[in-house]
């Protein structure tokens, strides 16, 4: 089996996932993971790209963050809004099955205001259940700031159920 | 679980103190149905989290390009694909090489038909012919049986008027080009080029 089929392909929908709570936008997300699935085959097929890398997976992880901020970026260039992602995330099939989706929605607003790190460290804890050590590997910041960054979203996001009294 | 023992696993999870194990059972507590009304405020955000981890890349991203092709079909083709290029390269070189074959043949046999009553000996005239031919194609005249033996002075000054009339069409054409090349060198003195070019 070859190295893109063992390590690369399966970690596909985790990239997408990240990809799209970076950008909060689905056709940003899928241009992202598709760059990074082709970039990670031709290296993948290169003999120097298979021996350098470790983890495969952490480099695409690494690779999608930064395509993902990049498109950001450049969209806040070109428009100075905000983050739309609550109706093109949640417009997704599978958050469509859950019952309260309103709510759920609203959720996922909260968290798409909280700043990148804040944000990003709590998805990666939440969502995609990774160790303190792997999150502060991948984002390359210290154990100490990922549980703060950690408390600090989590506090948010508490805040704003109690003020908004969500009730399903 | 009871309401204090989520309660106080929810406090350390807000300080991001929890393991993922105990994140783990905050997560099933808030999917289930018998959810403490104190605690049903919080019960969006576990959906949500959940959910996320629901989402999946879409199918139009599994296109086969990103998958790797198989090993041997890859090669087989890669070969074949090789072995039809050197052989169209080789085709093109041989055909591009044949020079073209002119109607000198055709006005020879004409001439021969027409002042030639009786050719002479078969054996002699296909070789002398041939090796009068300018061009690398040889074309092989026609024999006729012949009815009367000619003598070899007679036979030679035929195939002499026959190189003659050759000679005199070759001439003509490099008569042509010189003619031409004059009305260039005319046109050329009314033709003002660029300075420098």
């Amino acid at each position: 089996m070859s190295i893109f089929q063992e390590h690369i392909f399966p970690v596909r929908h985790k990239l997408y996932r990240f990809a799209l709570r970076i950008t909060g936008n689905v056709q940003e997300a899928e241009d992202v993971v598709q760059e990074v699935l082709t970039k990670a085959w031709s290296t993948s097929e290169s003999a120097e790209g298979a021996q350098s890398i470790r983890s495969w997976e952490a480099w695409c992880m690494t690779l999608t963050q930064r395509q993902s901020v990049d498109k950001l970026r450049s969209r806040n260039l070109r428009r100075t809004s905000p983050l739309e992602t609550v109706p093109e995330t949640a417009s997704h099939s599978s958050i469509q099955q859950v019952e309260n989706k309103d709510l759920v929605q609203q959720v996922q607003l909260f968290i798409n205001q909280l700043p990148e790190r804040q944000r990003l460290v709590l998805h990666l804890r939440d969502v995609e259940e990774m160790r303190y050590e792997e999150i502060a590997q991948q984002l390359k910041i210290s154990l100490d700031q990922v549980k703060t960054y950690l408390h600090r979203a989590r506090k948010a996001i508490r805040e704003q159920l109690i003020q908004h009294h969500i009730q399903p | 679980m009871n309401y204090e023992q989520v309660s106080k696993l929810l406090e350390r999870y807000w300080e991001g103190a929890t393991s993922l194990a105990e994140e783990q059972q905050l997560k099933a507590y808030f999917q289930g149905t018998e959810i403490d009304e104190r605690l049903v405020v919080y019960q969006p955000l576990f959906q949500a989290i959940v959910a996320s981890k629901t989402i999946e890349a879409p199918k139009h991203l599994e296109t086969p390009r990103m998958l790797p092709r198989r090993e041997g079909s890859n090669g087989l083709f890669r070969k074949l694909l090789a072995a039809a290029t050197l052989t169209g390269l080789v085709a093109g070189t041989w055909w591009f090489n044949q020079p073209v074959v002119p109607a000198v043949p055709e006005a020879i046999e004409t001439v021969a038909q027409e002042q030639v009553q009786v050719l002479p000996s078969p054996q002699e005239v296909p070789v002398i012919v041939e090796a009068a031919l300018p061009t690398k194609k040889r074309v092989q005249v026609r024999r006729r049986p012949s009815q009367v033996e000619l003598p070899p002075e007679e036979a030679a000054a035929i195939i002499k008027s026959a190189l003659a009339l050759v000679s005199s069409k070759m001439k003509r054409g490099q008569l042509d080009a010189e003619k031409k090349l004059d009305k260039i060198k005319v046109l050329d003195q009314f033709i003002k080029y660029p300075a420098g070019g």
